[in-house]
């Protein structure tokens, strides 16, 4: 039975009569039961009663008074508990300014009741004694044992009432129980005081037991939904505001539970949080606050405005994206940096869409040429959006590149598929992006492959993973860009992922199996994937059978393959975490950054930096079908790809909202193809052709091989993450290419581009010329012209001048970073 | 300097000491053929690569009919040796003929040389012409030149190679290029490594137009609907880059489709039957008249479907004698719900009969097909489906359900002639009571579409039996004995004698059958060369009868044909096994042994007891190679032909069975278990193995050796 239930808002912000005004929300209240408390926010009243996201919150300045405490109290915070049943008004006061929320409480019985998952487990999660760090650790603390976050009611009320001869809680003496003892601190704990002796969920505690502790009753409503108000805060530094939080459960009722809920800061360099959830602006920028309760979270968003206006007077661009963009500049405060010159996006835009530098020759023609829609057409060539196979010319080279970022994030490797597997699933990928495969079809076609792993490439997925916990982790991080690794222990901490979520996701690949084959040969080593007709998936506590159930969907099944049915959910236009997840990475890859980071953990309680303008990309890559190439051409014409990535003064704090193209070190694959071709000199990787790309690399095991690639960060495919592949810059970076081997002896190969140059007598100043276009995709200025002439006339030959700029020229910042 | 040179000194005396452990005197092991491909309606020349000796080759075999071919002299070729056989030769030529009417494919062909027969090797038998790699074609400078249509032939020959063809069609249209490699090697007993063939099609510039991988087995298929006149790149390459001598390659570039499977699967001998053609092609093609001769043996025969009067490629087909049934065009077909479900068994199904040939396909994706079978309690059934082994795309799954839907059996892959086939084969089903059963075939990948056809083949689950005969070839010197040794699958309980009989045998050459006991499953049969028995081989074919009993009590013969197999050279030293066409007796010139004798023709022994046989060897004079004794075929303690009587056995500990540094004389000593049941003569000769490597051994043996076992 349910003893105690709502605080319900009767309706919005509601302005009172005496001015200057102020709102109470909400300015009515019902409490069902002893422990019901709600939380009243108070603001200054707005002329039309509606609430505005820039409006100060008055709740910590308020003075609370109740007429009637045998009915109702009120705390100085604001906080509303129940008494006795009756009505009474609570007298909130701003200086002058006035108002009352009218009060009803019922349900209030003698004894008073405690449930023990409705009440009671809230309690020891808010006060943080399930949390991983104390007794919700592996082996919990001294012997005290509880599941993560009250996950599992029936462990927590064996730890607490029956483990350990029922020491922890005396029934005669609640006082003397050990579990408050503990967390009152009274009796000495190394969590320190969680729970005052005078404070309310004390006496809730003490209650409970001393009604005999009665376990879960089982009939615990489910909390199906979490909101917080306000849901949005935009405010200065320094503000503040008090959080409210109202959970719906599963039969309809809302319940203020802002005093049992828990706070996080999600940017503390923006925004901090209190207990209490009294959120203070700290710095610049977009920050959240989370908040979570009974297995769900939420967030409130809180913006800092960079400064009190934006420059957009010359942000004119009628490109949707840079529409929704310029929006978020204004709200944010922030002046984007100015347009990119030619050269900087003919290397930032062959570098994103296909891995590699432009030759010296088509760094030459695009700089020549003077069309107005240069920039298009050759975003459109890169991309292979033509239609004219001449200019399609490097659809090979797209195909290889994103080849590679897939078969990183698939983790295509011959040491776990052998080197049949491995290529044939590395040929399905470029016939899939050489091709421009829908990627609802790329997805399709490789999570419910079967068949030969040599005929089939997609069947390799199921050999990399191999087992229904491994694949539901997988799919969900590829192509949701969720984690649900949590919830295979537990409940999901930060998400409303469930335990049950995560075996009802793995169901659907419960019956993939293999066989083998002799039909490549009988020491062939062919196996078969396939889907055997039975097949379960058991709840790890429960043991229960899991009906293969989509993340928070209903059940689901398909007689031939589950799979099947999983894929149709998963690509179905309106399945929100496929699409936002394809089209967060390829933000992310062309813009530096996600509007969610990490790019792979989209979840409710790490919203987008901009949510209009993941909802307009999330619209246009839908509305092509799914059509990657489309995607990645609506974001690369848009101005904002086309941004300096040289910061203004009011902007460099940024990091978040694309005020100036994030500048990002080339990868290690193509970093060295860079090399190659600035050199002329190709590496020459093991088993493959001479002239074969690092990116077009099939394996990992250069990464494990190959010490340049090693170095700058090739990911050996250990992981679906993104994060394998790191980034960031090194000292052995730079010395890999300051003092290393490789730069050096291409350098000054007799056959690399120096050498050729030299032998068919071009002049210096071609020469000088050519080197820059190979390197920075751009001719010197005429300063750079000049001094390139002098070092090479101040060098023993000109060849060894050509040498030494060519290396200057690699080495530099310019070379080595997209920019 | 001084270390690197002691250390190569060392390799290779320890290599010569290796060698010389090995015989001097083994059978050629054909490699390669290059070009790899000949043409119907031509006489092309090519260059035979093997694994020792080619040198004095005569004669060549081609499996099936209508390919001939014959050896031509190297112009440098060397003298005769001590042996007036022994020079090296690892390569020789053959010029080889194609019938206007040969069936296109893959043929198996073997080499007779004065070291015996060779192993197998293959060769293609293409439509259009031949087109040989010439030279470095590895760049797109240096593609060759090529007009199409035309068979282009050439190989993978070393580590990163990739050949390039510059390709010029003259007029737009469908072309189809299909590769033949891997599938070449799986029958080359000493390729440890396989190629794994990319084909891809690009433009001048390099830029690709299409690509094919694995189609055909692990050999592309690559069908471009419409390619515009023009000159274009194909290239070639290992799938992962790698590359061998003996990787040789064709490509039919051809705007004629390229057969893959027909519906009807089975046809009756005498017929002339519409096939349905599924192709590698875009053409679509209605049904073509296919006649099949009236003396067609049941079986699996290859037929070349014509097309405007020109063939469309070689396909298999089952031919039999028995009732055919066809499925009809919509029913029992029973597609899936949207949810993937199949429709109840009790849908309208096609009522079929035992025995008889169901030919069927699948025409749409998820689909099933259901027949219904009546049964009397008790009476039981074979079922065998005929569908990946005839070019069908089908993966097979075939379940029997009751009337309300409820599975009963259910039949997967299944192995024939010991390698793996995706082919369902249900030995028996009993049918639990009177009644009506479904018989149901459906992909086991819910596939369906263009080329999923089948034959189902239902009879009589009756008591029988399956022969297969390790190795396909016996080499015989005159004076000579050898052994085959025959191993039986037994169906259905049958649990009886195997008699053994072979035909066919080259002149010279006389056998004793033996007889594989019901206590066991191998038997052996004895071969031996008169001392003036000319040169020269035969294909025998060898048979086994064995009687049964009917359901009246009485006997009724029953009777198989053994199917051949080449053994393996397995990566790591197994012994593998692979069919083929033909078991070849030849008889050749004296090897590295020349004559065995045994104490004993005769081993009686009671249960408990031992009995010793000394044997002598005689080696060729120089031959110090090691030598080794045994009553058996077997391999790292694997039996692979075992005719000693059960519970008798060589005691190893009593025997010396190794001779070693040209020692000539050793012994074994058969224990007869104290359980040992009685048994009358079997015939179990001594064998003499010559190592020629880790798994391979020329075998010879000794007079027939006869064991009983009396009662105690």
């Amino acid at each position: 039975m349910i003893l105690v239930v709502a605080c319900l808002a009767a309706g919005g912000m509601a302005a009172q009569a005496a001015a200057p005004a102020i709102a109470v929300h909400p300015h009515q209240v019902t409490l069902d039961g002893g422990f019901e408390r709600c939380q009243v926010l108070v603001r200054p009243a707005t002329p039309d009663g509606t609430d505005a996201e820039t409006i100060d919150d008055l709740t910590g300045a308020a003075r609370f008074s109740s007429a009637s405490p045998d009915v109702a109290t009120v705390s100085v915070t604001g906080v509303v508990s129940a008494v006795g049943n009756g009505s009474a008004r609570i007298e909130v006061s701003v200086g002058d300014a006035t108002a009352t929320v009218e009060v009803v409480v019922s349900g209030v019985v003698a004894p008073t009741r405690a449930d023990f998952e409705r009440d009671v487990l809230p309690v020891l999660t808010r006060a943080g004694c399930n949390a991983g760090t104390c007794h919700a650790s592996q082996y919990g603390k001294g012997g005290f044992v509880l599941s993560v976050m009250a996950f599992d009611p029936e462990v927590d009320f064996n730890s607490i009432a029956i483990a350990s001869r029922g020491r922890r809680i005396c029934p005669t003496n609640p006082d003397g129980s050990l579990l408050l003892g503990k967390a009152s601190n009274r009796i000495p704990h190394g969590g320190g005081t969680r729970l005052a002796k005078d404070s309310a969920d004390y006496a809730l505690l003490a209650t409970w037991i001393a009604a005999g502790a009665p376990g879960p009753a089982g009939s615990s409503v489910a909390v199906t939904g979490l909101e917080v108000e306000p849901a949005k805060r935009v405010a200065a530094s320094g503000a503040t505001q008090q959080i409210r939080v109202v959970a719906t459960y599963a039969d309809g009722r809302r319940r203020d539970v802002t005093g049992w809920a828990r706070f996080d800061a999600m940017d503390e360099g923006v925004v901090k949080v209190s207990p209490t959830g009294v959120a203070t602006t700290v710095g610049k920028g977009q920050g959240a606050v989370m908040a979570r309760f009974g297995g769900e979270a939420t967030i409130a968003t809180f913006v800092v405005p960079f400064a009190a206006a934006a420059d957009l007077s010359g942000w004119t661009s009628p490109h949707p994206l840079d529409v929704v963009a310029g929006q978020k500049f204004a709200e944010i405060g922030l002046t984007p940096s100015g347009l990119c010159d030619d050269a900087t996006f003919l290397r930032r835009a062959f570098l994103d869409s296909i891995g590699g530098l432009p030759t010296a020759d088509e760094a030459r023609a695009f700089h020549a040429s003077t069309a107005a829609d240069k920039r298009e057409r050759l975003v459109d060539e890169l991309l292979g959006l033509t239609g004219d196979p001449a200019r399609d010319r490097h659809v090979d080279r797209y195909a290889a590149w994103w080849s590679l970022k897939w078969a990183d994030l698939i983790r295509n490797n011959s040491a776990v598929l052998g080197e049949s597997g491995m290529w044939a699933l590395h040929n399905w990928l470029r016939e899939s992006f050489r091709t421009n495969k829908p990627f609802d079809r790329f997805v399709t076609e490789l999570i419910t492959a079967r068949g030969s792993i040599f005929a089939s490439g997609p069947a390799n997925y199921f050999r990399i993973a191999n087992n229904p916990a491994d694949l539901a982790e997988s799919t969900a991080q590829l192509f949701l860009g969720t984690r649900l690794q949590c919830a295979k222990c537990h409940h999901h901490p930060y998400e409303r992922i469930s335990q049950a979520d995560y075996y009802g996701f793995a169901a659907f690949f419960a019956r993939v199996a293999s066989k083998n084959s002799a039909e490549f040969g009988i020491f062939g080593g062919e196996t078969i994937v396939v889907v055997n007709p039975s097949g379960e998936v058991s709840h790890p506590r429960s043991g229960a059978v899991m009906k293969p159930t989509p993340l928070e969907g209903e059940p689901m099944e398909n007689a031939e393959d589950r799979r099947i049915a999983l894929a149709g959910w998963l690509t179905t236009p309106e399945n929100g975490w496929f699409a936002r997840n394809i089209v967060n990475r390829y933000v992310a890859y062309l813009l530096g950054r996600g509007l969610v980071e990490p790019i792979d953990d989209i979840r409710s309680t790490n919203p987008p930096s901009n949510p209009a303008m993941m909802d307009l990309l999330v619209a246009e890559f839908r509305g092509s079908g799914f059509d990657v190439r489309r995607l990645m051409r609506f974001i690369m014409t848009s101005r904002l790809y086309q941004l300096e990535s040289q910061p203004t003064a009011g902007n460099a704090a940024d990091e978040r909202f694309y005020s100036h193209y994030r500048v990002k070190r080339l990868g290690a694959e193509s970093l060295l193809d860079g090399i190659d071709e600035a050199t002329g000199v190709r590496t020459k990787h093991p088993s493959l052709p001479l002239g074969t790309r690092a990116i077009e690399l099939p394996d990992a095991a250069a990464a494990n091989t190959n010490s340049f690639l090693v170095t700058f960060g090739k990911p050996k495919r250990a992981s679906v993450c993104e994060c394998e592949r790191t980034p960031d810059e090194n000292l052995a970076q730079a010395l890999h290419t300051l003092n290393g081997d490789i730069v050096a002896t291409k350098v000054a190969d007799a056959s690399g581009r120096v050498a050729k140059l030299v032998a068919a007598g071009t002049p210096v100043a071609a020469c000088v010329e050519e080197l820059y276009l190979a390197t920075l995709s751009r001719p010197p200025s005429p300063l750079e012209a000049a001094d390139g002439a002098e070092i090479v006339a101040a060098s023993p030959s000109p060849t060894e001048g050509l040498q030494d700029l060519l290396w200057a020229l690699i080495n530099s910042k310019h070379f080595l970073f997209v920019r | 300097m001084r270390f690197p040179r002691l250390a190569c000194l060392f390799g290779i005396v320890f290599l010569a000491g290796t060698a010389g452990a090995q015989t001097s005197n083994s059978y050629p092991m054909l490699m390669s053929l290059r070009p790899t491909a000949a043409v119907v309606g031509a006489t092309t020349e090519h260059e035979l690569s093997a694994r020792y000796n080619l040198a004095g080759a005569g004669a060549v075999i081609v499996s099936g009919g209508g390919v001939h071919a014959e050896v031509v002299p190297l112009d440098t070729e060397k003298p005769e040796d001590r042996d007036k056989n022994d020079v090296s030769a690892s390569k020789t030529r053959l010029r080889i003929r194609c019938d206007a009417d040969a069936v296109p494919g893959i043929r198996d062909f073997r080499v007779i040389t004065p070291h015996g027969a060779s192993t197998v090797g293959q060769l293609v038998v293409a439509r259009e012409a031949i087109v040989a790699e010439q030279a470095d074609n590895d760049t797109i400078e240096k593609a060759q030149p090529v007009t199409l249509p035309a068979t282009l032939c050439g190989a993978l020959e070393k580590g990163e190679d990739v050949d390039l063809w510059r390709i010029r069609v003259e007029a737009a249209g469908p072309w189809v290029f299909h590769l033949a490699a891997q599938r070449l090697q799986n029958r080359l007993h000493d390729m440890q490594s396989r190629v794994d063939p990319l084909l891809t099609l690009r433009m001048l510039s390099g830029q690709t137009i299409a690509a094919s991988d694995n189609v055909l087995a692990g050999d592309p298929l690559l069908a471009v609907e419409s390619l515009e006149a023009g000159e274009y790149l194909l290239e070639v390459r290992d799938v992962r880059y790698q590359g061998n001598a003996d990787w040789t390659y064709s490509i039919e570039a051809s705007p004629r489709p390229f057969v893959r499977s027909v519906h009807p699967l089975a046809v009756a001998p005498g017929a002339t039957v519409p096939l349905c053609l599924f192709t590698g092609g875009p053409l679509p093609l209605g049904p073509t008249p296919v006649s099949i001769p009236a003396d067609t043996l049941p079986g699996v025969v290859r037929v070349a479907p014509q097309f405007e009067g020109r063939s469309l490629g070689g396909v298999g087909v089952l031919v039999t004698a028995g009732p055919i049934l066809f499925e009809p065009a919509t029913s029992p077909s029973v597609a899936q719900a949207a949810d993937g479900s199949a429709a109840p068994a009790t849908a309208a199904t096609m009522a079929i009969g035992s025995p008889s040939v169901v030919c069927g396909d699948l025409d749409s994706p998820g689909q099933a097909d259901r027949f219904t079978l009546t049964a009397k309690a008790g009476e039981a059934f074979a079922f065998e489906v005929f569908s990946r082994r005839l070019g069908s795309n089908l993966d097979a799954k075939l379940r029997i359900l009751k009337g309300d839907g409820t599975p009963l059996a259910e039949a997967d892959d299944a192995t024939y002639q010991r390698v793996l086939s995706a082919d369902p084969f249900l030995e028996r089903f009993a049918a639990p009571a009177d009644g009506e059963y479904t018989i149901e075939i459906r992909d086991l990948h819910g596939r369906g579409g263009a080329g999923y056809p089948y034959a189902l083949r239902v009879g009589p689950a009756s008591p029988g039996f399956v022969l297969e005969v390790d190795t396909d070839k016996t080499l015989l010197a005159p004076g000579l004995a050898a052994p085959i040794y025959v191993r039986a699958l037994r169906r259905n309980g049958f649990a009886g004698d195997i008699d053994l009989h072979v035909d066919g045998l080259p002149a010279g050459v006389t056998a004793v059958s033996g007889r594989i006991l019901a206590t066991g499953n191998d038997g052996c049969i004895w071969l031996q060369a008169a001392a003036d028995a000319p040169a020269g081989w035969g294909n025998i074919t060898i048979t086994g009868s064995a009687k049964v009993s009917g359901a009246d009590g009485s006997s009724l013969a029953i009777h198989g044909r053994a199917d051949p197999l080449q053994e393996i050279y397995m990566p790591g030293g197994g012994r593998g096994h692979y069919p083929v066409d033909l078991h070849t007796v030849s008889v050749a010139k004296p090897m590295d042994v020349r004559g065995i004798t045994v104490s004993s023709t005769e081993v009686v022994l009671k249960p408990g007891e031992s009995q010793r046989l000394d044997i002598t060897v005689e080696r060729a004079p120089d031959y110090k190679g090691n030598i080794t004794l045994d009553m058996c075929l077997q391999h790292l303690e694997t039996p692979y032909g075992n005719p000693l009587p059960k519970g008798v056995k060589i005691d190893g500990a009593r025997s010396k069975t190794l001779l070693t540094a040209g020692e000539s004389v050793g012994h074994i000593t058969l224990t007869a278990a104290a359980d040992a049941p009685a048994v009358e003569r079997q015939l179990v000769p001594v064998t003499v193995h010559a190592t020629i490597n880790f798994v391979m051994k020329h075998t010879f043996a000794s007079a027939p050796v006869r064991v009983s076992v009396t009662r105690p």
